[in-house]
């Protein structure tokens, strides 16, 4: 009697596995993407521009969640996620010496 | 009692109560966000991204907030994405970094493939992280601390601080809140009802139904009807956990502990 072929079932998950490589490349690999953003677009922080700024901001989320839905890729939307939240801390940090308000630009100055 | 905007000097280098309290704030729920996170025994790989994300998003939100409770004059800093790592500018609005907050954490469990909310334990840590952030925001007499009251626990607020009067110390308010509803959570945590992401839901609404009254007596900009952008903000955001919990009710009281 013939052997029947096996019926080719869905593939296996793909494990995640955490990369320390990815996620340091995708730490500084978002320092080294915005600084050059930064530099390119003549400095947003000083000349606004609406137009480059509406991308800049989704552009960064969608490569984040998308970079760690996918589990191949997952370590380095950690490293991004990681980058912001670095950022982010340390603004805080300096903050306790920088600014006494919640949102400066429409609190009272500190003097 | 006299404003304190700055609580010691380190080397000739203030450190302002705000961000100080802010910054502890933060840290405290952190803290207890680890205990909760072993007690519920959370593995580290879906801790970590979780918190991250709430944190970004929580950040994120605050910012952004500002933009529909102060105006869109201010677009040139919430919408400049560089501008938010800026220390000078502050963190913006509780209530926006809340729903910020909730949004990256439930974006950040979905991406890593959880199929249930490991998010309750937010929910008293962001409690006791609100409650440690507004000593700053009392001692700072941000918003000039609140609406001009004749009540005995009225705080005079200088003129150079936008006052004159006696004023609703509303941080105080809002700190009182928070250490009780804090306690109502810690309570709570264990119920069959507050699993599941149940208990970081009920914990936002408290909050939301909370600031929609205390923001009667602060500062904020009215928007329509005599009502601020928060209060409005707070509005949706208890309608929307109300309508989540008379939807999924039936759900919600037979879902397992996650």
């Amino acid at each position: 009697m013939a052997e029947q072929p096996e019926k080719a079932g869905p593939a296996p998950p793909v494990p995640f596995t955490f990369s320390l490589k990815e996620f340091l490349g995708g730490f500084f690999g978002w320092f080294l993407v915005n600084g050059l953003i930064w530099l390119l677009v003549g400095k947003p922080s000083e000349n606004f521009n609406v137009g480059i700024n509406l991308f800049i901001f989704p552009i960064n989320v969608l490569a984040l969640i998308i970079l760690s839905a996918i589990k191949r890729t997952r370590s380095i939307g950690l490293g991004i996620l990681s980058a912001l939240a670095f950022n982010l801390l340390l603004s805080l940090v300096l903050g306790t010496a920088l600014n006494g308000f919640c949102f400066v630009p429409f609190m009272f100055p500190i003097e | 009692m006299s404003p304190l905007p700055v609580l010691f000097y380190v080397g000739g280098v203030p450190v302002y109560s705000h961000g100080f309290f802010l910054l502890f704030g933060l840290l405290a729920g952190l803290g207890w966000l680890v205990i909760e996170a072993r007690r519920r025994h959370w593995t580290r790989e879906e801790v970590i991204p979780i918190t991250l994300a709430a944190f970004v998003g929580g950040m994120i939100g605050a910012k952004i907030s500002i933009l529909f409770f102060n105006g869109f004059e201010y677009a040139p800093i919430v919408l400049n994405m560089y501008a938010m790592f800026d220390p000078r500018i502050g963190p913006g609005s509780i209530i926006g970094g809340v729903a910020g907050g909730y949004i990256g954490g439930y974006i950040a469990s979905k991406a890593i493939g959880k199929d249930k909310c490991s998010c309750d334990a937010f929910a008293p840590a962001m409690a006791l992280a609100t409650a440690i952030g507004r000593i700053g925001c009392f001692l700072s007499f941000e918003d000039g601390l609140g609406k001009p009251t004749t009540l005995p626990w009225g705080v005079y607020v200088p003129i150079e601080y936008g006052g004159g009067y006696l004023a609703h110390p509303a941080p105080l308010y809002d700190m009182a809140f928070n250490l009780i509803w804090f306690g109502v959570l810690l309570a709570l945590r264990d119920h069959k009802w507050m699993q599941n992401g149940n208990l970081l839901k009920f914990g936002i609404a408290g909050y939301a139904f909370f600031r929609f009254f205390v923001e009667f007596v602060r500062n904020n900009r009215e928007l329509v009807f005599g009502l601020t952008g928060q209060q409005y903000a707070s509005l949706a955001l208890f309608l929307a956990v109300a309508l989540y919990f008379v939807v999924k009710r039936p759900q919600a009281a037979l879902s397992p502990a996650a």
